[in-house]
């Protein structure tokens, strides 16, 4: 337990940065009133602001959810909904302020973007500072903006996708993030074009109860392919943080999109994401999501596979340690014929944490021949911890095969025993079994976040056993 | 001890295992005829509430002639319940195009030294083994009827 508590004291991440700089910070709380100032001050078209009001609105009227984690304790009145660091952003690394770039510096944002990335838009709170995207890509016609600057010089395109995937009265949640949202990416990539590199944007929380509510939209056109990573740390704070995105994806036929997700929130911030792609004839979406961070998350990436042979893939990984309770998952709807999806969870609780899968696979009557498979596998690592398992599996027409899976159980005695027998200890053998358990999602990640995640594993592995 | 229970009549049936004596095994089989039109809604609960219990859960079912089929089943093992075995299988073959099934095995475990685990499926008749059945003299009739009693004998 000591050791433990060492080890998240020099967590790498949980520094605290003085940036009370804001150059706009909202006060507490939601109102009409500071929905409009947002959207003026964004200097947004008015069907924009429209349909924040209605989602305000929307807000209002739909109640907490109640199925999944315990949101009783958060304080929607206490939590800045809208927070600003600087009036434009950056063009180049030299312009940006100390006690921003140090922030940067730290998590490796300079680093990360000499190595073969192909762009890197950091969000610092709620707007985009510092953004760049490598002129080849530029040139073939491929979008890679804050949502903010995609609204502003792509308004047709914006508002030809943006809220039909994940409509404001989707849930609670998804009707609080468009009524404030703010920052999040806006990529397009033209048909045809395939885009090699991984575009990177890495998001970070820095003001306390600061809420962020990013909007992403990625619009994959016909026959083209994408890879979009995100990776989330959030600095120390005492009181808990919100973070409400929403991200919407379209795959266009015969595209192909890939979106993974390294979440590594401070621990006691709750996570409550909707990501929702539509994917149509032939095309592939992946979700690889990993989630090592926050207080509390909930979110189950969906795919509507609403086109011929479309496929939907999802790889994650949770990893509740004490105080967490990750509740994520995954959702298939299978809306068309010969479609199919795959499914692969793993799952480890520990020190008192509790991580649950909660999925939904739906065939309906049209999908003849789909095929779906999902697997879950967890291990609970010591007694005070817990991990449940909560699929749904609808199959509406009779051309169908769905299989589904789960296993849990403590690290194998045997494969313990071989390991030391071998001159490893305790420790070693067991972060050495953890790892191989993850492998299949952390070897499909980026060459630097799975190095990242190897040694966040490592470090958390480290805090419990050995 | 293994129970055996049929189930051919549309309705709700809930089924109740619970392990309280430390050591104790104990299976369950269920068998699920819906060849007519309803809801045949079968909850299955099965708690380990003392160490050191084994137990294994197989449900299987086919539907057919609009029936609407729902297996759930929940494995709870409680904080107390170490050394524990559990397995629950759901299985469904839907042979017509008006019949329905979903499968839910849900997991709850608050131990750390269990083995649990579960796997569920829903398909159709395998057309190869009707075939394979008719090129040994069997009337297609007769093929469907020996896979579905296969099916579900199955355990």
């Amino acid at each position: 337990m000591k050791k433990n508590k060492e080890n998240q004291e020099d967590y790498e991440l949980g520094f605290k940065t003085e940036t009370e700089s804001y150059s706009y910070k909202a006060k507490k709380g939601l109102s009409e009133k500071l929905v409009r100032e947002i959207s003026a001050r964004k200097k947004e078209p008015r069907w924009m602001l429209e349909m924040r009001l209605k989602a305000l609105a929307q807000f209002a009227k739909m109640p907490v959810p109640k199925w999944g984690a315990n949101l009783e304790n958060i304080k929607w009145d206490e939590i800045h909904y809208y927070l600003r660091t600087v009036e434009r952003p950056y063009k180049s690394w030299e312009e940006v302020p100390d006690g921003v770039r140090n922030v940067f510096e730290k998590i490796g944002v300079p680093e990360a973007e000499k190595e073969l990335l192909a762009g890197v838009t950091g969000q610092y709170d709620s707007e985009k500072i510092y953004g760049s995207l490598k002129k080849s890509l530029a040139k073939k016609g491929v979008v890679f903006l804050s949502m903010d600057e995609g609204l502003q010089k792509y308004p047709e395109l914006v508002r030809k996708y943006f809220g039909t995937i994940v409509p404001m009265g989707d849930n609670k949640l998804a009707a609080l993030n468009m009524a404030v949202w703010s920052g999040g990416s806006f990529v397009y990539v033209p048909k045809g074009v395939e885009v090699g590199l991984p575009l990177q944007a890495y998001f970070r929380i820095n003001a306390e109860k600061a809420g962020q509510f990013e909007r992403t939209l990625i619009v994959v056109e016909e026959g083209a392919e994408v890879h979009y990573v995100e990776g989330c740390s959030a600095p120390a704070y005492s009181s808990a943080s919100l973070h409400a995105a929403v991200v919407e994806v379209v795959v266009k036929p015969r595209a192909k999109c890939r979106y993974t997700t390294v979440q590594n929130w401070y621990k006691n911030v709750y996570n409550l994401v909707t990501k929702r792609a539509r994917v149509e004839q032939q095309a592939r979406m992946e979700w690889v999501d990993c989630n090592l961070g926050s207080k509390v998350t909930m979110k189950y990436p969906s795919c509507l596979l609403i086109g011929e042979r479309a496929h939907g893939e999802m790889l994650s990984i949770a990893v509740a340690g004490s105080g967490q309770q990750i509740d994520a998952g995954a959702k298939m709807m299978h809306l068309a014929p010969l479609t199919t999806s795959r499914i692969t969870s793993k799952s480890i609780s520990k020190d008192g944490g509790r991580a649950s899968y909660r999925g939904m696979v739906t065939i309906s009557p049209r999908a003849r021949g789909a095929r779906s498979r999902v697997v879950c596998d967890a291990l609970i690592l010591d007694a005070k911890s817990r991990s449940d398992t909560y699929p749904t599996n609808r199959i509406m027409n009779k051309e169908v095969i769905l299989e589904h899976e789960a296993y849990v159980s403590k690290i194998g005695e045997e494969q313990l025993n071989y390991l030391r027998s071998r001159g490893l200890t305790q420790g070693q053998a067991e972060t050495m079994i953890v790892r191989g358990f993850l492998e299949p999602v952390v070897g499909e990640l980026p060459m630097e976040y799975s190095v990242e995640l190897n040694r966040l594993v490592k470090m958390e592995m480290e805090g419990s056993v050995g | 001890m293994k129970t055996r229970r049929f189930f051919n009549q549309p309705g709700e049936y809930q089924v109740k295992l619970q392990y309280r004596k430390e050591g104790e095994t104990k299976d369950f089989v269920g068998v699920v005829r819906a060849e007519t039109k309803g809801e045949y809604n079968i909850k299955i609960l099965v708690e380990h509430l003392v160490r050191g219990t084994k137990g294994r859960v197989v449900v299987r079912a086919v539907a057919s002639g609009g029936a609407r089929v729902e297996l759930s089943g929940m494995i709870k093992i409680s904080q107390e319940a170490q050394n524990t075995e559990s397995f629950l299988e759901l299985r469904a073959l839907i042979l017509d195009e008006e019949s329905r099934a979903s499968v839910d095995p849900k997991l709850e475990i608050m131990a750390n030294e269990v083995k649990a685990g579960h796997a569920a499926s829903v398909g159709q008749m395998d057309e190869n083994q009707v075939q394979y059945l008719q090129s040994r003299g069997i009337t297609d009739a007769q093929a469907r009827r020996l896979i579905i009693e296969g099916f579900l004998q199955g355990e």
